[in-house]
């Protein structure tokens, strides 16, 4: 990497030089300096993965985004009040803590368990150690060229650090909004959880209709028999593209449970990668895409059952109306290790226009006979004509009947947002979207 | 347990023997424009065919192997194989005139008798060209031609100009380049309109030289109405060197006509066998492939049916069974270009003894096509820890009124089976092949029954030492 790091004609968003800056404008510790160098060493030195030779981008070539149109993000422009952000991000439940950043910057952070979350500017000595110990150890600095961009140009990344036994009751929401057009935003979650405690966490993006690129990151690190549940909102403006990485290491018993909703965007393409390394340990992943006019929603996901007695769990859905496209690509893993492994995934897609296009990719490898069961289904078509009439002999309308069933095929993922009023509140958008004419 | 699990396999190939060489003719190691030219000179070939081979050279020295291939192509050394061996110098009509050492052959094989007792017609393929052609005298009267692609070159050039290369286009994939090339021997049949061939047609293919490359064509054209079955068999002996066998297959069903492609492969655990399988079928349609991989060290074969007009129907049953050091990496594609087309893929595979098995697949809806319908199901069993079992399948939907689903199960040998067989008195080894035999049996009631009984007995064969 030394090779890479000489490498100093790099310019914007591959320049050593702006990297190094931004660090230093944010006052960081050495030991985070050090992770920013290498990102953007990595950023510099990687090409951007090739679809044909690097399995997660089988399905979107980033090699026509012009990284070099992007520069890193001003911060925030407009402050307030605790109340005032409350009504102007329309944040309306109860939260065990919410943080709320505009441009990368944290402009809010309150609730009854405020600690839990954290900017990792404002962390005190204890969680700067959690950091240390995990920050960049999840998702490595240099899986590809991006996430060396990732790291190269990270800010207002955020730590969630839950001490052993605590079971937090609400939900912990944070609201990320990028707003300046031809921004390069790079957000980081690192979420540590010690032994048997609960969380629940809450991750809503949303963007500008600016041309905007974001590259977020989201570390997860269950500690033993403690469980995540992660839920990411990807509500980004039609001008965005997202690139975002997210991966679990379990410890024993430990359990992730994730949930993505992706209503939004020009392309959200999301890795969701679950390493089940601890005995016993569970992964389940929900995904949920209501797509129109060209949004391209973009999943690849990895269940990685590692040690013995682990579990995976994964639905995927998509209703795709206009020129929307879906892809689903996903790969359980049962390795020499994984004895009793469990596994199931599931990908089901509901076509409801001429152009729309769908792209299902459910993959198995088995490395071991030593398993309880692994299978995966995948389906593709229509809305059900025979429950289309059944419900139009009942009297309902068409157009009203088909809305019903979507809802319903909807419905089983919905049901999983573990937040009522954000459950409503995601329930309205996408029937609103669903009843607006393509 | 490697080397162990080796010698019983070898023992159990019975077709492991192998004849001195004799060939007349066989041309240098490697692969350069003269031997293709060689090959087509002494083929007698027209300008065109030659052409064909030569621009197919081009494109097989710009590929790559593709990205997801087996690592295992890597071991394939292109200088190191003779691509044309020539052992006799007549495609005979009559067993007797067959050389002496190459009817025994496939005398050993049980050709001959096979061909009495129920075939339409049969034939034998030793090294890189077709030996023996026969085919029933009723059949040859109603106009049905089944002939060594050589000879159906020769003597219906007209008919294989249409057809040759339009279902696998030269440049479609690096071995489907590379038998373009060097193309010798396959068989050629047309059926003609509404003739109906109702007892199979036979062709057996033997690679007996050892570093031997085979690289048949096979092209099959069934007429408006017609019908036909075509089976094939391949077997080699086991040299310490490796075989290459890269065969292309290229099938037009037309309208209304219903084609079924069966293949037993039980190569020698020493032969890379890289091959491409294609159909077109028409309207109304219907194309089946029954697929089994039993032998070999590398399958990669994905027999593909295109549904190019409405109401055709493509069906691939796939059977495969990796022992040691064995990966069969199989699967079909199907892919709808027109409306109210239907299809089906069922696939059960086998792993034992540390080998894999992959299912790899295609399911491609093309813009505007109405009312599909597709269904596909792999089934995988793991015999032992060691043994590995891939699911690839990829769908690519691109049009809204489609029914689709795919369905994939990967499981042990079922512990709570084991023993209530063994508890109504089976021993273990017995209950195994009962679970193994009701594993395949959706398969194998679809082959004839002289091959659902040699499936079976290879089945057994392998099955051998699979407990304890």
């Amino acid at each position: 990497m030394s090779s890479a790091i000489e490498n100093t004609s790099a310019s914007g968003l591959l320049s050593a030089a702006l990297s190094r800056a931004l660090g230093e404008r944010l006052e960081e510790p050495e030991w985070l300096a050090e992770i920013r160098a290498r990102g953007a060493a990595v950023a510099a030195a990687l090409p951007a993965p090739i679809p044909s030779a690097e399995r997660p981008w089988k399905y979107y070539d980033p090699s026509d985004l012009r990284l070099d149109s992007y520069t890193p993000g001003v911060g925030a422009t407009q402050r307030g009040t605790a109340d005032e952000i409350r009504g102007r991000y329309g944040i309306d439940g109860e939260y065990a803590a919410v943080l709320v950043q505009q441009n990368s910057e944290t402009v809010a952070n309150w609730g009854e368990n405020e600690a839990a979350v954290v900017d990792f500017r404002s962390a005190d000595e204890k969680q700067l150690e959690v950091i240390r110990k995990h920050y960049g150890t999840v998702v490595p600095v240099d899986r590809n060229k991006f996430t060396g961009m990732h790291y190269g140009f990270q800010r207002g990344a955020v730590l969630v650090d839950v001490p052993a036994n605590a079971e937090i009751r609400r939900p912990i929401r944070i609201v990320r909004n990028f707003e300046q057009g031809g921004q390069f935003a790079a957000p980081h979650t690192l979420v540590v959880t010690g032994e048997n405690s609960r969380v629940s966490i809450i991750e809503d993006f949303r963007s500008s209709e600016e041309d905007i690129l974001v590259v977020p990151a989201v570390e997860l690190v269950p500690g033993p028999g403690s469980e995540i549940r992660h839920t990411t909102l990807h509500r980004w403006g039609s001008q965005t593209t997202v690139l975002s990485e997210q991966r679990t290491v379990t410890e024993r018993d430990s359990a992730i449970i994730s949930l993505s909703l992706a209503t939004g965007g020009k392309v959200v393409k999301s890795h969701l990668e679950s390493s089940l390394v601890g005995r016993g340990s569970s992964s389940e992943l929900f995904g949920l895409f209501l797509g129109d006019e060209g949004e391209h929603i973009n999943f690849f996901t990895l269940q990685d059952h590692i040690g013995p007695d682990t579990r995976s769990d994964l639905l995927f859905k998509a209703a795709l109306k206009g020129q929307a496209r879906a892809v689903y690509y996903g790969l359980t893993r049962v390795g020499l290790g994984a004895k009793n492994a469990d596994a199931n995934q599931v990908n089901r897609n509901l076509l409801l226009s001429k152009t729309a296009r769908a792209d299902s990719d459910p993959v198995l490898e088995i490395l071991t006979n030593d398993v309880i069961r692994v299978s995966h289904g995948a389906t593709a078509g229509p809305v059900d004509e025979e429950q289309l009439y059944y419900l139009q002999t009942r009297g309902i309308p068409h157009a009203e009947a088909e809305a019903l069933l979507v809802r319903a095929f909807l419905g089983q993922v919905l049901d999983r947002i573990p937040d009522d009023a954000l459950r409503e509140e995601l329930t309205n958008a996408l029937e609103a979207k669903l009843e607006r004419e393509a | 347990m490697t080397a162990e699990a080796g010698l019983i396999r070898e023992d159990a190939y019975k077709y492991g023997f192998f004849d001195p060489e004799e060939a007349l003719f066989k041309a240098n190691k490697g692969l350069t424009p003269e031997l293709v030219s060689l090959i087509s000179d002494m083929k007698d070939e027209p300008q065109w065919m030659r052409e064909f081979r030569l621009r197919a050279l081009d494109y097989f020295r710009a590929r790559e192997d593709p990205a997801w291939g087996s690592p295992q192509l890597k071991d394939i050394d292109f200088d190191n194989i003779h691509y044309f061996v020539r052992a006799t110098d007549r495609d005979e009509q009559s067993w007797d005139d067959v050389p002496e050492y190459i009817r025994r052959t496939f005398d050993k094989l049980g050709i001959p008798e096979a061909e009495k007792k129920y075939l339409a017609g049969v034939g034998a393929q030793y090294d890189s060209e077709v030996v023996y052609h026969n085919i029933r005298e009723d059949l040859e009267k109603l106009g049905v031609i089944f002939l060594g692609m050589d000879q159906g070159l020769r003597e219906h050039e007209d008919i294989v100009k249409e057809y040759f290369g339009t279902v696998v286009p030269p440049n479609d994939n690096r071995y489907a380049s590379l038998n373009s090339a060097v193309w010798s021997g396959g068989s050629f049949i047309y059926v003609p309109k509404g003739v109906k061939v109702d007892i199979p047609l036979q062709a057996y293919f033997r690679i007996n030289t050892q570093n031997m490359g085979q690289f048949e064509r096979t092209l099959i054209i069934a007429d408006e109405g017609s019908q036909v079955h075509y089976v094939e068999g391949c077997t080699a002996p086991i040299y310490s060197s490796d075989s290459l066998h890269s065969a292309v297959v290229e099938i037009i069903v037309k309208k209304g006509a219903r084609v079924r492609y069966t293949t037993i492969q039980n190569w020698s655990n020493n032969v890379y066998n890289l091959v491409t399988k294609r159909a077109a079928a028409y309207q109304d349609a219907v194309m089946e492939w029954v697929d089994g991989n039993l032998g070999s060290k590398l399958t990669m074969k994905y027999p593909s049916v295109y549904l190019m007009e409405p109401g055709a129907h493509g069906e691939i049953l796939s059977l495969a069974f990796a022992g040691a050091g064995q990966h069969q990496d199989a699967g079909g594609k199907i892919v709808h270009a027109a409306s109210n087309t239907t299809s089906t893929i069922i696939s059960k595979s086998l792993s034992k003894d540390g080998g894999r098995t992959s299912y790899r697949g295609l399911l491609k809806v093309y813009e505007g096509c109405e009312n599909v319908k597709s269904n596909v199901r792999c089934d995988a069993l793991l015999l032992d820890e060691t043994s590995r079992s891939d699911t690839y399948p990829t769908m690519e939907i691109d049009a809204p009124d489609v029914h689709i689903q795919h369905e994939a199960y990967v499981s042990k040998l079922g512990e709570d089976q084991l023993f209530y067989l063994m508890s109504r008195g089976l021993s273990e080894e017995a209950a195994a092949k009962m679970i193994v035999n009701g594993f395949v049996e959706p398969i194998v009631k679809e082959l004839p029954m002289e091959y659902a009984v040699e499936l079976n007995r290879l089945i057994e064969l392998q099955m051998e030492g699979a407990i304890g």
